[in-house]
């Protein structure tokens, strides 16, 4: 099976730009400092004779976890949200779409480099992951799981970022409507929940008592915050599990709601489904042949 | 090669193309001039396709087009008026690249990427950045990133806009050897001097219709007709102009000192019989020339532009 030339051709681009060297060489900094914080601070804080403490690398490891996270929710949009606009910038688009190449495919082509630059941030910074593995409490399928959250991440937010793209036809304006739209998607739903939850919490003082405050079905955005799935399943790997339910029922009472008790697997589901309709509807909009 | 029948396109309520008809010929140079909003961009983009048409029919090679954009892409080469280059790849990736998107994969690719770089003239240049290219160069790089996969037609809009003369003669050398090798070629221009030197055929756009086409030489030779031919004489004006008058082609003269302006209504042909009675007759013939008209004097006669008003 032969490669999608828009794919190779991006990573070819990728590979000999400086800013992704920058991205990668900010990603291991920032995982090799937090490392080394964590396991000389607890040595300069204990003494290095003392026995580590079991729960020190399952938090050193969290940390690094939300850190690679962070750095894929500040790199993928970068890329992504001028895939197709800097094309049609620099007057390359047309020629493109002249091809035999459909508009899927160039779409796909570039998906499939930004996934490219999570699974390169993700392996490069396998070292500084491996250190966990080395003083146990986290395994290799953790990290393989961990690695795949960040995979469905990266096409939820890359799918975004690329229908933005198709969709504001300047690249200033479609990377910065990428960011707010992923801010959107990570403060917004939580803000949203918590606004319910307060309206409620307020006309049930109103009415004194008789009513339980809940941000009802407002929780459901949740579905939509790829934190959520992170946080979920982090919690599973080094935590109870149940961090999602006890932060949903903050909101409200939960604890029966069989979508808030799944909530990382809905919620991927959601972030899947909504990576088809960006990708559906940026397919559609860079048609020109289009009814 | 293609034919173009009654081709529509509307964009809301501006008629961008109303019943256009044109054909170019295998193997010709097609010259496709007109004003600025005339609809040349539009059958452009058309043809290559970059955009859909509300009616009419389009034919490549005799097979109707219509709706098969894979089949018409996959006949034509298109070079637009402003061309971009990928940054960070080598002239060889950045024809191989657009090889692959024809589904011209692996060694296949690389070797038809030499070849045409071989046929542009940028043999030795394939480890060279494609943003490091002169603009000629790039332009020709993008000529020969139309011709990877073979196409039949190649449709050019404006390529020469940017480039200094030295490098649009070359360009222009370029494309007559392409028609020499058998490819068709569908330009279109501002600069008409240059297309009427260059061109085998020509079509003035205005207004969504074809206002005229055909072969440059029939067609310059048709409004060439209607000029005087202007004969300096030495001496023996009145020979001369006694000569004139008794052809029976010629309508009407008219003189300024040793100068004759004749009307007259014959081929090339009758003109050198003319000029030999005049020289029988004992003239001293130092210029007998037809008046030419420009293509862009045509142009403006025909688009009824300001200019052409002037």
């Amino acid at each position: 099976m032969n490669i999608n030339p828009v794919f190779e051709k991006e990573i070819k681009r990728h590979t000999r730009s400086i800013k992704i060297s920058w991205i990668v060489c900010a990603c291991n900094v920032l995982l090799g400092s937090i490392a080394i914080t964590s396991f000389f601070g607890e040595s300069a804080a204990f003494g290095s004779m003392r026995a580590s403490n079991y729960s020190m690398p399952g938090r050193c490891y969290m940390m690094m976890a939300y850190a690679l996270f962070a750095m894929i929710l500040v790199a993928v949009p970068a890329i992504t949200g001028g895939s197709i606009s800097l094309e049609r910038e620099s007057k390359t688009l047309d020629v493109l779409l002249t091809t035999n190449l459909n508009p899927w495919k160039i779409i796909i082509g570039k998906l499939e480099s930004a996934l490219s630059v999570v699974f390169l941030l993700a392996f490069s910074t396998m070292p500084a992951l491996a250190l966990i593995l080395a003083f146990g409490g986290i395994n290799f399928w953790d990290i393989f799981w961990m690695i795949g959250i960040l995979l469905v991440t990266g096409i939820y937010i890359g799918s975004l970022g690329i229908c933005c793209s198709v969709v504001f036809k300047r690249t200033t304006i479609a990377t910065v409507m990428t960011y707010v739209f992923v801010l959107i998607f990570l403060v917004g739903t939580i803000a949203a929940a918590g606004m319910g939850f307060h309206v409620t919490k307020l006309q049930a003082t109103a009415q004194d008592g008789g009513m339980i405050p809940s941000a009802g079905k407002l929780i459901y955005l949740f579905l939509l915050n790829p934190l959520v799935s992170f946080v979920g399943l982090i919690s599973q790997q080094v935590g109870n599990g149940h961090e999602i339910t006890t932060i949903c029922n903050q909101f409200g009472n939960y604890h029966k709601d069989y979508i808030v008790t799944h909530m990382v697997w809905f919620s991927i589901g959601t972030q899947m489904f909504l990576s088809m309709i960006f990708l559906g509807i940026a397919g559609r909009k860079i048609n020109p042949l289009r009814k | 090669m293609l034919k173009i029948e009654n081709l529509c396109k509307r964009y809301g309520k501006f008629q961008a193309l109303n019943g256009l008809n044109m054909e170019v010929k295998e193997g010709e140079i097609y010259g496709f001039v007109g004003p600025n909003g005339a609809g040349k961009t539009t059958t452009i983009r058309i043809v290559s396709g970059l955009l859909t048409f509300d009616s009419g029919d389009i034919w490549i090679n005799g097979e109707r087009t219509n709706g098969n954009y894979t089949q018409l892409k996959s006949m034509i080469g298109f070079v637009p008026d402003f061309f971009g280059v990928y940054e960070n790849l080598k002239v060889t990736e950045y024809l191989e690249f657009f090889a692959a998107a024809y589904g011209i994969y692996g060694h296949e690719g690389r070797s038809r990427s030499l070849e045409v770089l071989d046929m542009v003239g940028l043999t030795g240049l394939e480890d060279k950045m494609v943003d490091a290219l002169s603009r000629g160069m790039q332009q020709r790089l993008c000529l020969a990133r139309a011709l990877v996969h073979k196409p039949q037609l190649l449709v050019l809009d404006e390529p020469c806009s940017g480039l200094d003369p030295r490098t649009r003669r070359e360009f222009q050398h370029l494309l007559q050897r392409l028609q020499k090798q058998g490819y068709s070629v569908l330009i279109s221009s501002h600069i008409l001097s240059e297309l009427s030197d260059l061109s085998t055929s020509i079509g003035i756009i205005d207004q969504g219709k074809m206002v005229l086409q055909g072969g440059i030489d029939s067609i310059m030779l048709s409004i060439d007709s209607a000029n005087p031919i202007r004969i300096s004489v030495m001496h023996h004006l009145k020979e001369a102009v006694e000569v004139l008058r008794k052809n029976t082609l010629t309508n009407r003269i008219s003189i300024d000192h040793n100068v004759i302006a004749a009307w007259f209504d014959g081929s090339p042909e009758e003109e050198s019989y003319l000029l030999k009675e005049l020289v029988d007759a004992g003239v001293l013939v130092t210029s007998f020339a037809r008046e030419h008209n420009s293509l862009e004097s045509l142009f403006f006669h025909l688009t009824d532009t300001e200019e052409g008003a002037e």
